[in-house]
Formats: structure tokens, sequence, C-alpha cells
């Protein structure tokens, strides 16, 4: 179900402890947890900004980059999905 | 051939080195407190603190401090994000006498537990307890209330009027840099080095107490000296970058508007990243009179864009290791901004001198490249516990005055004297303005079990400077399946040894590292 918030959520983890922070399964943070606590920081966060616009397809307003919405997989897929108007669920 | 100064006529008239003697950090402070007791001193989150309350704060924070040990001789770890306490507490442990060691709250706690183990550190300050260091006998943990009102409980203690000790050997702070053998190595900075270095920096900016300084780079970071210590001296206000703005292009820029910010000094990467998502256009930055970077090279294209955009504002590259505090600066002009050629590191600051030099320490006639050696009153008296590094990197000056630093930087002059930065002599790298030895994250990484052959090369990045790219032989893995190559677990093993801006971008794994024909690593090769 591509555009889905499930699809978005899983992309968004591979491509996040997959890619950009590269980390064993069994040590992955869950979707609450604070990513600035787990190696986040400005040149994964630019990256990630970039992942969000080129894969995702979602260009987001620069003045919403905030901590709040890039803290956790949850605010990033919820700010996400908000931007995606009509196009997906 | 030593260049000296080319001051501005009037600037500074003569050598201040007599002047400096009898001071210490914390008389810069209590300067400002009487001639300017009502004006701002820190403004952070909505709370502001006056020069009257930041001496009356410190002066009363340090009798607690000294009540646990503090004083000349100490050392004292200082472990804060940005905020009002953590000027408080810096201001507290200066006018101890004590020499404090700037730490990162974010540090992996092996780091920590490394560097105060080798720094001696026996006195803990921060906002968070330290996990298991032998040799820590008090930590001082700091529970602000309400931003408002910082550090209630130190307001029980009556302050100290007494006079100001100097710091043992003149060492106001020692900090600690990544080592090329896998330790972080410690650069003793004096109280000297930050005195000198901070006037240069109140008259050529011509700071005064309407001045608003912006405090980006974090404590640890020598860039974060000239915001504090310029600020405190002309009585100007500082504006500490909080957490959750500091990397966030927007906010940073919203914050300079919001807060009339009027100087502004960090790493490129900081000002390309408002270039690129700040919407600079949209903020009212017309009270920012300076904006100065320093740390890694400042790339053109981007820096076009800031000057248009900020077309009041002057723009000034600083350069210098840590070990010399800055040493050279260069004011880029409006012209220079057509052209492609890199921005230059410049002049040197007052009463610096320096010099080109060859392998053999031997000046270079003038346009030819070499090492960059710096000498003057801001360059360190050497590595903490480590005198066979000192003796290696602090060389007699070539005018018989004092010690010279070899910076390893790669520099030439043009027939003005304006110096030009080619590159490193060595396989240091830049990120974010981060100084990297590669040698550290190949120690780290050396060390895990499954790793046969590690090698660390840069990428270079039109925005932070360059990324990190881990190249690894694996003693079990099978690189043409792709089967083992756990780099998701040996990034987890970095982040559990390294700051995270010495975390590996890119990971490559390979059968065997390639060689060149001398058997050594190629790692021109693997950069490629």
């Amino acid at each position: 179900m591509p555009g889905t918030a499930t699809h978005t959520r899983q992309q968004l983890r591979d491509y996040l402890f997959g890619t950009l922070i590269p980390t064993p399964a069994d040590s992955q943070p869950d979707d609450r947890a604070d990513l600035f606590q787990h190696g986040m920081d400005s040149l994964r966060l630019m990256q990630l900004l970039v992942f969000i616009e080129q894969d995702l397809g979602v260009k987001l307003p620069d003045d919403e980059v905030t901590q709040d919405r890039l803290s956790t997989v949850n605010s990033i897929v919820e700010w996400v999905d908000r931007h995606r108007g009509g196009r997906a669920s | 051939m030593g260049r000296s100064s080319s001051w501005r006529p009037g600037l500074l008239t003569q050598s201040r080195r007599g002047f400096f003697v009898s001071q210490t950090l914390y008389h810069l402070l209590q300067q400002s407190a009487s001639a300017h007791p009502a004006r701002p001193a820190v403004e952070f989150a909505g709370a502001t603190l006056s020069y009257r309350e930041l001496l009356d704060a410190a002066d009363r924070a340090a009798v607690l401090f000294l009540r646990y040990g503090a004083g000349p001789g100490r050392r004292m770890a200082f472990s804060f994000r940005k905020s009002v306490d953590a000027m408080i507490a810096l201001f507290g442990v200066i006018r101890t006498g004590a020499t404090y060691v700037p730490l990162d709250p974010a540090w992996p706690a092996e780091r920590v537990r490394m560097i105060c183990e080798d720094a001696g550190v026996r006195l803990w300050l921060g906002t968070e307890a330290p996990h298991n260091i032998d040799g820590i006998e008090t930590a001082i943990v700091t529970i602000a209330t309400d931003d408002a009102v910082p550090l209630e409980s130190w307001r029980q203690f009556p302050p100290d009027t007494g006079e100001a000790p100097e710091p043992a050997d003149g060492i106001a702070n020692i900090l600690f840099t990544s080592g090329s053998t896998g330790r972080p190595k410690g650069v003793r900075i004096t109280t000297q080095s930050l005195l000198h270095y901070s006037q240069w920096a109140v008259d050529y900016f011509n700071i005064s107490s309407e001045d608003r300084l912006a405090n980006h780079a974090p404590y640890h970071f020598d860039l974060s000296t000239l915001d504090i210590f310029a600020a405190v001296r002309a009585g100007a206000a500082m504006i500490p970058v909080p957490e959750g703005v500091k990397m966030f292009p927007y906010q940073m820029a919203k914050l300079i508007a919001d807060t009339r910010i009027s100087v502004w000094y960090s790493v490129p990467s900081a000002l390309i990243m408002m270039q690129l998502r700040g919407k600079l256009a949209e903020h009212d930055l017309s009270r920012l009179r300076h904006v100065i970077f320093a740390g890694e090279v400042m790339p053109k294209p981007a820096l076009r864009e800031i000057a248009r955009l900020l077309p009041h504002a002057t723009l000034t590259n600083l350069y210098g290791p840590t070990e010399t505090n800055v040493c050279t600066y260069h004011a880029v002009s409006r012209e220079e901004l057509a052209n492609d050629e890199p921005v230059p590191i410049g002049l040197p600051v007052s009463d610096t001198r320096v010099w080109v030099v060859d392998d053999a320490l031997r000046p270079v006639p003038t346009g030819a490249s070499g090492e960059l050696l710096v000498a003057g009153p801001t360059v360190t008296t050497g590595y903490h516990d480590d005198d066979e590094l000192t003796a290696r990197k602090l060389v007699p000056a070539p005018d018989g005055r004092g010690a010279a630093y070899r910076t390893g930087d790669r520099v030439r002059d043009r027939a003005d004297g304006v110096l030009l930065f080619e590159g490193r002599i060595d396989r240091m790298i830049k990120c974010r303005g981060h100084r990297i030895e590669p040698g550290e994250i190949e120690a780290a990484l050396a060390a895990h079990p499954r790793v046969k052959e590690v090698a660390i090369v840069p990428l270079p990045d039109p925005v932070f400077g360059n990324r990190i790219k881990a190249c690894i032989a694996l003693r079990d893995g099978d690189v043409e399946s792709g089967a083992g190559n756990d780099e998701a677990g040996l990034a987890a093993w970095c982040r559990e040894r390294l700051p995270v801006y010495m975390l590996p971008d890119v990971w490559q794994f390979y059968p065997a590292l390639p060689r060149t024909d001398r058997e050594k690593v190629d790692l021109l090769a693997l950069a490629r």
C-alpha cells in the first residue's frame, strides 16, 4: 500500500535504522523514542529532510522543521502524513 | 621571514601584554558588573540575568564549589548544555581559580570516563551525575527549578567577596580534542590566551555593551570562548543557542531576529544550513552586523548568497587550531565574493607571529607551500600530561622568542602577506568544524572482535565539509554475498565509544583493504 501511513512508517524506519543511523534489529528504538538520543545530529538531520522530500515525495515547509516534529518516528510520520494532502491515507 | 600583524593603526598601538598580567577572567565579569550592572549578561529561553546578577550568582556558586575543594590546581569537569546555569557555573568555577574541563553531556560515558581520568578530575559539575569514573570524589549536580530562578540552592551561600585567585600554571581550561592514537588529547588553554583573544575580538569587531552575541558552539569547542569572553569583556549580552534551535535552520534565523542578535559566530555548516533552509529573507536580520565563521573552509557560493541576504553585515573568516586559539583573520570584501578563489585565512591577529616552513622548519620563500607555524600569547603551553606530544608540536620559534605551534596545516602566502589554506599535511579530517583524527575512529573499530582491517577516509561534502567513510575488512565476512557485513553492529559499537560527530556516515566492506605498492593502505583509492 504505497503512500499509506503504514508504508511511510516502514520506509522511514528502514532508512533511519538501515542507512542513516545503522542499528541492529534488537536495539532499534521504538517509534516513541527520541532520535536525538540515538545519534541524530545536524548532518543526519539534513540527510533525513532530503530523504523525506525525494524518497517519500513530500515537500515540508522549512518553518516547520523543529525538534518536536523530528524527534521520534511517530512525530515524523504524523508530520509527513499531514503534508501528503489528498494523495495518501 | 616572520610576518607581523597588519593591525589597524590606532586600534592597538602597543602590545598589551603587561596589561594582562594582573587580570583573571573573573575580573572581566567584575568590571562589566561594575560598568554595566543592569545590562543583560545572559538571555536564554525568556530568562534574563543582568551583569550584577551574574556576578552575584557566580560569587555565591564559588563558595559552594570551594566547599567541595575547588581552587587553583584542581580540575573540574564542566558538563553542561546551553543554559543560564551553565554561565553561572562557569564563572563560579573561574572565580575559584580551578581549571575546568568542558565535556559534552551527549558524549558516550566511555569517552567522558577516559577524559576525566586523563585530566585527573576530582570534582564534577554538571546537569547530570557522571557514570562510574574513578577518581571523582564529588559531583555537584545542578537542579534548576525554573529557568527564571537559576540554581536556587546556591543563593543560600553568602557571596565570596575575596580576591579571585589565578588558576595554577595560568591554565583556565583544558579542551579535549580528537587524538590520532585513539585517546582524546587535552589542549591547555591559558587565561592569558583567553584574555588576549577576547581583547582582540572586542577591539576588532568593535563590540560594546549594546551588542548581543549568539553562543552557538558547544562549551567544549574553542569557538564558544569568543562569544563568552568577548561579551563579558564588553558588557554585551550573550544569547546561548538552545538545543532545540542549534541544528534547525529556520529556528536559528528566527532566534537571530527575535533576540536581535548583532554578532553571530559559528562553523560554516550552521550558516550554510540557514542559507539553504532558514528562509533568511523572511526574517528581520537588520541588527546582525557581524557574521563570523571558523572551523573549516567556507564555500564561496554559500557565502555569496549569505552576503546578498545580509547586505549590511561584515563577513569574517577566523582561523586557528585549538592549540593557538584564533591566530589569523580575514574580512571578506564584497569584491572578493565575485571570484571563485577560496576564502583566505588572512593575516595574523595582534601580537601573533606566523611562518610558513618546510619539513626542517625553515621558512620557505613567499608564495611557496609549507606548514604554518604560529607563535604568540594565545598559543597553548602544551598538552595535558603528554610531554612527548608537546615536544613534537611546540618547537622553538624561528625568531628565537619562545615556542611556536606546528599547525599541521599546509598554507602559502600571497605577495600581500595574506595566508591561503591549502589542506592538511597529515590525515586530520574537518567535519562541521570538528577536528577528527581518523586514528581515533580506527582505534575504536579495530578493537571490535570481527574487524581485521579498518581505514577511515573523508568524503568531501558541500555543506558539512566532509563526511566520514569507514572502510572495513572483516575476519569472517563474505563480501561477495554481503552476508555478515554487519554495519549496524559496527555503527552501534562506535556510538558507545565516539561522539556523534565522529560516527562514520558511509560503510564499505572489502575482502582486504587495497594496498599501495609500498604495502601501505591505499587511502586515496578508498576515498574515491
